[in-house]
């Protein structure tokens, strides 16, 4: 089954899903994999830091709903593995890099939960499309060039 | 969302801030580009930096078309700046300029304007997005007012 993120939103999958996030600029991805249960979860977030009320737009906020997915299919923190994608600067107009705020937002919060980024295709100044194969753990980035 | 368009992207500044961006679906972005610099229709499938600046400059006159009447119908002044390019994904292009509003608020005020040139078969849509505390500048100027 093919399951989409849109912004501010965190799909979890199991067995043959695909989870997928399309046209990602500033934004940031964050996909998380239990290799030994095959199960996977990815956010579609755009903002760092964290909200006070849930919205999962928050990278942290993001962070937090899907390790309680990831707890949820019996999955332990320590054999999480963690990958990121996004968080491109589509403007060099815009005097703060929310992409960059994005990313470090992202690393900062899952060093904090002990989950290791093993991947990520993050920065520069294009799109990207990601495509998440549950059953491989098998991320794919699209770039429209 | 990975529909491949050119966004020419305008900030505004003045007594209100915001953007405005000027979007063309891949195909009439190639179209405009050989009305621009004058090439034989159809022939262009790749945009050169000549194509771009081109594009740039289009954006300048139609989104600064549209902020000159806004500024003139709502006596607010407004400063249009140097336009930036990018030629990408629908959903990448925009999710920049959308979180730099949602960082100050959950909403913002977004213009939509479609316009299309008959005879060359040009469409676009330009888009002028203000954060939601320039909402009362602008109200105050129609003579409403938020409440009112």
């Amino acid at each position: 089954l093919n399951k989409e993120a849109k912004i501010g939103e965190v799909v979890a999958g199991i067995n043959d899903d695909i989870l997928i996030a399309s046209g990602i600029g500033s934004c940031v991805v964050v996909t998380l994999y239990d290799v030994q249960r095959k199960v996977g979860t990815l956010a579609h977030t755009m903002l760092p830091g964290t909200s006070t009320d849930n919205d999962a737009k928050y990278v942290g906020t993001a962070i937090d709903i899907m390790l309680e997915q990831m707890q949820g299919y019996g999955v332990k923190k320590e054999t999480i593995a963690a990958k990121l994608v996004g968080g491109a600067n589509m403007f060099a107009a815009f005097k703060s890099d929310v992409g960059q705020d994005n990313i470090n937002s992202a690393k900062e919060r899952l060093k904090k939960e002990g989950i290791h980024v093993v991947g990520e295709a993050t920065g520069g100044t294009q799109g990207r499309s990601v495509e998440f194969v549950v059953a491989s753990g098998v991320v794919t980035v699209k770039v429209k060039f | 969302m990975e529909t491949r368009v050119a966004g020419i992207y305008l900030p505004i500044t003045g007594e209100v801030t915001g953007a405005s961006l000027l979007i063309f679906p891949e195909p009439i972005a190639y179209t405009l580009s050989d009305l621009l610099v004058r090439r034989k229709k159809g022939t262009t499938h790749q945009l050169t930096e000549l194509d771009k600046s081109a594009l740039k400059e289009v954006g300048n006159i139609i989104c600064g078309s549209f902020l000159t009447v806004f500024s003139n119908t709502l006596k607010i002044k407004i400063v249009e700046h140097v336009p930036e390019f990018s030629f990408d994904m629908f959903g990448a292009v925009v999710d920049q300029i959308i979180a730099e509003f949602a960082k100050k608020a959950d909403e913002a005020m977004v213009i939509e304007v479609k316009f299309n040139f008959e005879h060359a078969n040009i469409k676009g849509y330009v888009v002028l997005i203000f954060g939601i505390d320039q909402m009362k500048t602008i109200l105050d100027a129609l003579g409403g007012g938020i409440g009112n």
